[in-house]
């Protein structure tokens, strides 16, 4: 690195020029239309990168190289750019049209370069930081949810801090990472969700545990001005073999000239939260078995819960009003009828998330600051959970001589909360909560309060206080088996742009984001999942340094053909070290320290590699019609095999604004006009360490047990590492291909652009499985293709615009079909994680992320068989099949967004529909509690059925049947509902429900108070409510659809006591001083 | 323009670091070694065996053997013979094959090639037993064109179970060769976490499963298997201090593989009435140890009050027994008896095997219990026999292959059973239907037999 700053100096040492006569140029800027003044217009030299801002005033003034020739360009968001010659001139006074088509806008493309929307051969889709704002969710990425074609964000809970998972047009990648680089200010960031837990256990960690954030929930959405989405391998190509599955560009605000003045802009909100969708419970049946009320059983199969009275007994903890009997027992208390305990509702609590802002920023023509300090605190929906993070963040510029300007930015978060247990855990709050059968009053007597009491979860003598021995109390769980996380981050840069000539910009940007995430999970004695009591010390430490060197050469070769060159340099390292520890069995109960455990297992990971690339971005455009632009980059990978581990990767774009032809030129109807298509080829890298065949320390686990380890007694153990390793891999070869075009018609009311793509991915890099006999599990190769091919559809009508009254709607539609092509020789089935019964698998012909479950017997008109031997406990009822077949795909077959945007004079109104069709999750939960008696499908016990079918029965493994329609009488027992029609080994494709949604994902009202209040200082005031996700309508039978039981991982379409999602109501407040 | 060539040549300069930044000693693996030694390989094999032998299939056959009885979830399918191949599937890929017989083969030619024909001793056993608990278990497997992923070869031909045995005896005899050998340049030492590194324990087990093996092979071979077996014998156990089994651990990721499912699973898991009935009956005080009450629930019937998993078989440190002195006298008994149904030294052996069995669970006391329940003279039958063998092999998987030979002990379909009669072999689990079909046979269900186990 130490070169890098040496030959960076050296250049700008080399390349000074001879200093130029210099002039001081000054004037004023004003709006057009209302003549009010233009404040914080960028005014740049033309070719340079000196430039500066209006003031309050739309005052500026600039110091230029004196040329006659120098062109000022004055540009504003919403303003058609102008550029001004400024011959002998002193004052410069200007005025900006109002840019009705939005041709200007600038949106910023890969390595941080600056286009013009219309330039780009290319789709991208940008949003502005308002709108992130104001949904207030904390994850940044939720908060983008809907509002962009393409992109596809899924949020894994509605509890404080989960993660989110989001894909750009499809998956890319089979087994690795599907998740696009988060680029923040040119410093590309850690966005993982590292899990806590044994390492050894590998993936299954994912299916208990807690909800985990993905990284960039750091970010802070008050500091976010613009986040720009990359989705096509044209426009990610020059970021090369990180960015194949597309790119996030997060632009945050900037430092300004402010005149000298300093700016403050607060802003604060309150949001409550609510669960928004839940499973129904049976609030009719208690406990027991076959009717009989037993509470030594998990299930909820005994008898009605109105045949029941309590006894009045007061020597039973279990509940404060005694023992239940039947009503007919001699003790039964007449007037003491049994309760049905809605543990359900005392549990949930209404969340709180406070957000508070401030921001101070100043500066002058030559040095500019901007320190924001942000604060979110999160009170979940589940009680003792939390979430919450401080953002600090520092940016600053300034002019160093003429022609040089440096700009920093640190940024340094902490951020963490408390975390639950969820998923497949005895000790997880939703299988503790629903599993629990109604005549257990889980809060003893406390309701609402439950969770604060001790002596609801906790008998007198310490003991766990829990309707049965395998399952905790869900309010044990939130108070004893927390996992406690706190990260300590630093994401910051420098830059130096330097303008060693006219025309030309260099410019370096040396950037690092560390942190250091310190986690502490506490089991306490006696929970169900530990019952010797537990504690994980669990550190994970990133640090990302990535360092950019470009130059630009942007000119006017010839009227009418301009020129833009950059050349780059690329250097990017990674550094990521896992140490983890965890403690068993306490001596002393509640005293959650390594001093206080039995023994100790310790595992430590380290994970580094490094990129280089050099790169070359050429563009050509003529007569602001024909835009070609060319990148290449060629880049080395360390964890590529030495022989193998340089790749070059180009891309070309053509945008050809067909709307300037003369002939069309001025049209009233079409104003605007524009084909465009793309081509590229680009790269995914392998994950580290993949090319040498290895040993690994012997881990022995089965799902079942947690399993043994190395050292064992003190002795260490070492066996080949189950993954064989190649050591002839390549990177992953993605093809992309686009094509779009363009319109606005009627001067913008109407815009409308379409796109489609075809992205072809083959050499994919996969841990092949192989069976055990073979003495390995997988071997990692190149071996899977897969293609992604889909539309995207923008669409923007203004039924209404005057200048009182705007009423704008957009929608935008997205369509990926996705198939998976082929996967290696003789593997047409890859699993990527879930449960025996249901899994989520990859599958050659396929779309990425198909369901496979068992099922029943069927024949060939796929009508079941139905059980007709009389001897069998199944008489009457489906066979199950246990093998696993597919149900189609997880993925939505389309999504779409449409956003209604009102204003009335100040008042704006907006709100967004999320609509999705297709798609499919395996309902683990409801079939579970179907098997437990408590879902209210259950209520049906008792009844006759007579299954649609045909009456057979399996010789062997054959089908036996005479194809006579079913008309033996069943009846819902609970030996269906716990073999058959529920539970842990029924045939989980009656589980694998639809996940289609029609959601109303925002509503939001501001309300622009500035001028009412017409106070000298405040310049500007809103205040605004919003809802979030207010209404849902899905089939889907258990909590909002909207989950993923192993958050931002590709196995995407379980549902396994999943936390539940929210919906919020948000209060917000922004002043400007 | 001349300017812009500068800086292309200074890009061009920084490229050339480029080379040094690309590092490939980066991609070194920092967290594993790319070789280990023989020591290093021995314990993983053995604390893998126990816990896979003692942990998951002796809950599918202490379950249809009906020892234990399942109360919920998968335990409760398994008692009604509800098992898939995905069930199976960790038992051959993630423990049996790897690391199971991938460890011990690396061992054998690790050792071969280093001279220390004791360390190959060890490891052939230690193949020879993981390879009988495959073929009894599933019948024809993969062995001699197996575990060769190394070699770029994924689909192993199977070998015929009668192939598989005539294999574990190689193995065994060749062991029996090695570990007699004169000098070994190593020897195992603490790693053998089982022996401790005593070859003249690792001999006399290896005699002890030839005659185990040759038993098997009984509805085969005739009387030649039960005289094999006594032959072998004469070199076997002669003490329940020889008996070869896994010690876990207190530590919680060193520790007994029923043990963690207790833990981890409670309330999965009972007595069987079964079991329950024959020790009852007797008295038997090996009940407290291997069980906490006296119900029993019956296989497909749920009791949830049923007496659990006794201290004996579930802390942390229980052992997990792979072959014993008690199972040693048990074969002589069988062995003799077969040849000689009035032969005074099977009784004598089956008691022995009794005694062991009440020493080794600390109950015998002072023999009031054992010489009062003792088998007498003229009494002694096969069916009395093979259910001393059960009582006294709680948890082991050698009590189903027991019944599938001797059809002893007598015992019921579970109600609500999903296959017409107890299963006598295991599905081919998920990985070899998915990534070796056209080796793998076909058509068989759970109740079709191994090749040694003879449709009288």
């Amino acid at each position: 690195m130490k070169r890098l700053l040496f030959l960076l100096f050296a250049s700008i040492a080399i390349f000074d020029p001879i200093a130029a006569q210099q002039k001081v140029l000054s004037g004023t800027i004003k709006n057009v239309s209302d003549r009010t003044p233009v404040i914080g217009a960028t005014i740049l030299v033309k070719g340079t990168s000196i430039g500066t801002a209006s003031d309050i005033n739309g005052k500026f003034s600039i110091t230029t190289p004196g040329d006659k020739g120098t062109i000022l360009v004055f540009s504003y968001i919403g303003m058609k750019k102008q550029e001004i010659q400024v011959g002998d001139k002193p004052v410069v006074d200007v005025s900006l049209e109002p840019d009705v088509l939005g041709l200007e806008e600038v949106v910023v493309t890969a390595i941080g370069i600056s286009k013009e929307k219309k330039s780009l051969g290319f789709a991208v889709q940008d949003v502005s930081g308002d709108k992130i704002n104001n949904a207030k969710t904390g994850n940044t990425l939720t908060a983008m949810t809907g509002r962009m074609a393409g992109v596809n964000i899924t949020s894994s809970a509605g509890v404080a801090g989960a993660a989110s998972f989001i894909t750009i047009r499809g998956q890319n990648s089979i087994t690795g990472s599907n998740q696009p680089l988060f680029v923040v200010d040119g410093v590309p960031i850690d966005n993982s969700m590292d899990y806590t837990g044994n390492p050894d256990d590998g993936r299954n960690n994912l299916t208990y545990g807690v909800a985990y954030s993905n990284r960039a929930i750091d970010l802070n959405p008050d500091d976010i001005e613009n986040i720009s989405v990359l989705k096509s391998g044209a426009a990610t190509a020059l970021y090369g073999m990180r960015a194949g599955n597309g790119v996030v560009i997060i632009t945050t605000k900037k430092s300004r000239d402010t005149g000298g003045r300093m700016v403050i802009s607060l802003s604060s909100s309150i949001s409550l939260d609510k669960v928004n969708k839940l499973p129904e419970m049976q609030m009719i049946y208690a406990q027991g078995l076959n009717g009989i009320y037993n509470t030594n059983t998990t299930s909820s199969f005994g008898p009605l819960i109105s045949d029941l009275r309590f006894n009045g007994a007061t020597d039973y903890p279990r509940d404060k009003n005694g023992r239940l009997v039947l009503k007919t027992d001699p003790t039964a208390k007449a007037d003491l009828p049994a309760i049905a305990y809605d543990n359900v509702g005392n549990f949930f609590q209404t969340g709180m998330t406070y957000n508070n802002d401030v921001s101070i920023s100043g500066g002058n023509k030559d040095a500019s600051f901007l320190l924001s300090i942000g604060n979110n605190s999160t009170k979940g929906v589940v009680p003792r959970n939390t979430f919450g993070k401080t953002s600090i963040k520092l940016s600053g510029e300034t002019k160093l001589g003429k022609k040089l300007k440096v700009s920093a930015s640190a940024n340094y978060i902490h951020s963490g909360g408390d975390r639950l247990q969820q998923g497949s855990n005895t000790s997880g709050v939703m299988v503790t909560l629903m599993r629990c059968t109604p005549t257990f009053d889980n809060s003893n007597g406390h309701g609402k309060y439950g969770f604060l009491y001790q002596d609801a979860y906790e008998y007198a003598d310490g003991t766990p206080r829990r309707y049965s021995g395998s399952y905790d109390n869900p309010f044990w769980t939130v108070n004893k088996d927390v996992l406690t996380d706190r990260v300590d981050r630093l994401i910051g840069y420098t830059m130096l742009v330097y303008n060693p000539f006219k025309y030309t910009t260099v410019s370096f940007r040396l950037g690092e984001d560390v942190y250091f995430d310190r986690r502490k999970g506490r089991y306490a004695a006696q929970s169900a999942n530990t019952p010797n009591g537990q504690i994980e010390e669990d550190q994970h430490y990133s640090n990302n340094l990535n360092s950019d060197l470009t130059i630009n050469y942007n000119r006017v070769l010839f009227p009418g053909f301009e020129t833009n060159i950059t050349l780059g340099q690329n250097m990017f390292q990674s550094n990521r070290q896992q140490l983890y520890v965890q403690g068993n069995t306490f001596d002393i109960p509640d005293f959650y320290h390594m001093s206080n455990t039995a023994s100790q297992l310790v595992r430590e990971i380290t994970t580094d590699y490094r990129t280089a690339a050099i790169y070359a971005d050429l563009q050509f455009s003529y007569k602001s019609m024909v835009f070609l632009g060319l990148t290449g980059r060629n880049e080395w990978s360390t964890t590529l095999p030495e022989s193998n581990n340089s790749f070059f990767f180009p891309s070309a774009s053509l945008g050809f604004i067909f709307s300037e032809l003369p002939g069309l030129k001025g049209n009233n109807i079409l104003s605007y006009g524009k084909l465009r298509a793309s081509y590229a080829k680009i790269a995914n890298h392998a994950t580290p360490y993949n090319t040498i065949n290895t040993f690994t320390s012997t881990v022995i686990t089965d799902g079942w047990g947690t399993g043994d380890s190395f050292p064992f007694n003190g002795v260490s153990g070492f066996s080949p590492n189950t993954s064989m390793s190649d050591p002839t891999i390549k990177p992953e070869s993605l093809v992309s291909r686009e094509v779009g075009i363009e319109l606005k018609l009627f001067r913008n009311r109407i815009n409308f652009d379409f796109t489609y793509y075809n992205n072809q991915n083959k050499d994919l890099l996969i841990f092949v499985p192989v069976t055990g006999s073979t003495g390995y599990n997988a071997r990692y190769m190149n071996a899977a293709t897969m293609e992604n091919k889909g539309v995207e559809l923008m669409a923007n009508v203004t039924p209404v615009s005057t200048s009182d009254i705007n009423w704008s709607v957009s929608a935008n539609f997205t369509k990926n079909n996705n198939k998976v092509l082929s996967l290696a020789p003789g593997v047409d089935n890859i699993d990527l994680g879930g449960f025996t019964g249901s899994t989520i698998n990859v599958v050659a012909g396929e779309a990425y992320g198909s369901m496979y479950s068992t099922g029943f017997y069927k024949d060939e008109q796929g009508r079941l068989i139905i059980n007709d031997v009389t001897s069998s406990a199944g008489y009457g009822y489906p066979i199950k099949d246990n093998t696993l077949k597919s149900l189609g795909g997880v993925t939505p077959k389309w999504t779409m967004g449409i956003t209604n945007d009102l204003t009335y004079k100040k008042i704006s109104l907006s709100f967004l529909l999320d609509i999705k069709r297709g798609g499919i999750m395996w309902n683990g939960t409801l079939s579970r509690l179907v098997g437990f008696g408590t879902s209210a499908e259950t209520e049906a016990r008792g009844q006759n059925v007579v299954f649609e079918g045909i009456k057979g029965h399996l010789s062997g493994n054959d089908i036996i049947t005479s194809g006579v329609k079913n008309d033996i009488s069943a009846i819902y027992s609970q030996y269906y509902y716990q073999n058959i029609g529920g539970g842990s080994s029924c045939s989980e494709e009656q589980f694998v429900d639809k996940t289609e949604w029609f959601r109303l994902r925002e509503v939001s009202l501001s309300y622009d108070l500035g001028k009412l209040i017409n106070k000298p200082f405040i310049k500007n005031l809103q205040v605004y409510a919003t809802g979030r996700n207010l209404w849902l309508s899905t089939p889907y039978r258990g909590i909002d659809p909207e989950t993923s039981l192993m958050g931002a991982n590709n196995a995407q379409g379980l549902d396994y006591f999943n936390m539940p999602n929210t919906k919020s109501y948000v209060f917000g407040v922004k002043v400007d001083f | 323009m001349k300017k812009i060539i500068y800086v292309f040549l200074a890009i061009i300069l920084l490229s050339g670091s480029c080379k040094k930044w690309i590092d490939p000693a980066i991609n070194n693996d920092p967290n594993n070694p790319t070789d280990v030694g023989l020591a290093q390989l021995l314990a993983p094999v053995e604390v893998n065996l126990g816990y896979v032998v003692g942990g998951e299939l002796a809950r599918y056959n202490s379950a249809w053997m009906q020892q234990l009885a399942g109360l919920q979830s998968q335990a409760q399918d398994w008692d009604v013979y509800n098992i898939t191949e995905s069930d199976v599937n960790d038992d051959w890929s993630w423990y049996l094959y790897a690391p199971g017989m991938i460890n011990c083969k690396i061992m054998i030619e690790k050792a071969e090639f280093g001279n220390s024909p004791h360390y190959a001793g060890v490891a052939k056993i230690l193949m020879a037993y993981h390879l009988g608990v495959v073929t009894d278990s599933w019948g024809d497997a993969p062995y001699s064109d197996a575990l060769k992923g190394n070699d770029n070869h994924f689909e192993s031909k199977y070998d015929t179970q009668q192939e598989i045995y005539s294999t574990i005896f190689k193995l065994l005899n060749g062991a029996i060769t090695d570990l007699q050998a004169a000098s070994s340049v190593f020897d195992p030492g603490p790693e053998d976490v089982i022996y401790g590194g005593d070859l003249g324990k690792w001999l006399k087990t290896a005699y002890a499963l030839k005659a185990r093996y040759s038993l098997h092979l009984a509805k085969r071979n005739g009387t030649a298997a039960y005289s094999d077996a006594l032959t072998a014998l004469t070199n076997a156990y002669t003490s329940n201090d020889d008996d070869l089994k896994v010690i876990y651990g207190s530590a919680y990721n060193n520790s007994n593989p029923m043990y963690q499912s207790e833990q981890e699973r409670p309330g999965y898991y009972s007595a069987n009435t079964t079991i329950m009935n024959m020790l009852n009956a007797t008295g038997d005080p090996r009940r407290d140890v291997y069980f906490t009450g006296s119900t029993g629930s019956a296989s497909g019937l749920p009791n949830t009050s049923a007496a659990t998993l006794g201290p004996g078989y579930v802390s942390s440190d229980s052992p997990v027994y792979l072959m014993s002195y008690a199972e040693v006298k048990f074969i002589e008994a069988e062995a003799r008896f077969k040849l000689n149904t009035n032969d005074p030294l099977a009784l004598a052996a089956c008691n022995e095997g009794l005694k062991a069995s009440l020493q080794r669970e600390g109950v015998y006391g002072d023999g009031t219990w054992f010489n009062a329940h003792k088998l007498t003279a003229g009494s002694l039958t096969l069916e009395k026999i093979i259910i001393q063998k059960y009582l006294s092999s709680f948890l082991q998987i050698e009590i189903w292959t027991d019944w599938r030979r001797t059809g002893f002990p007598t015992l019921t379909l579970a109600t609500g059973a999903m296959t017409t009669q107890i299963p006598r072999r295991l599905p081919y689990p998920q990985d070899e239907r998915l990534y070796n079909s056209d080796n793998m046979p076909s058509g068989l269900t759970l109740t079709s037999r191994v090749w040694w186990d003879v449709a009288k």
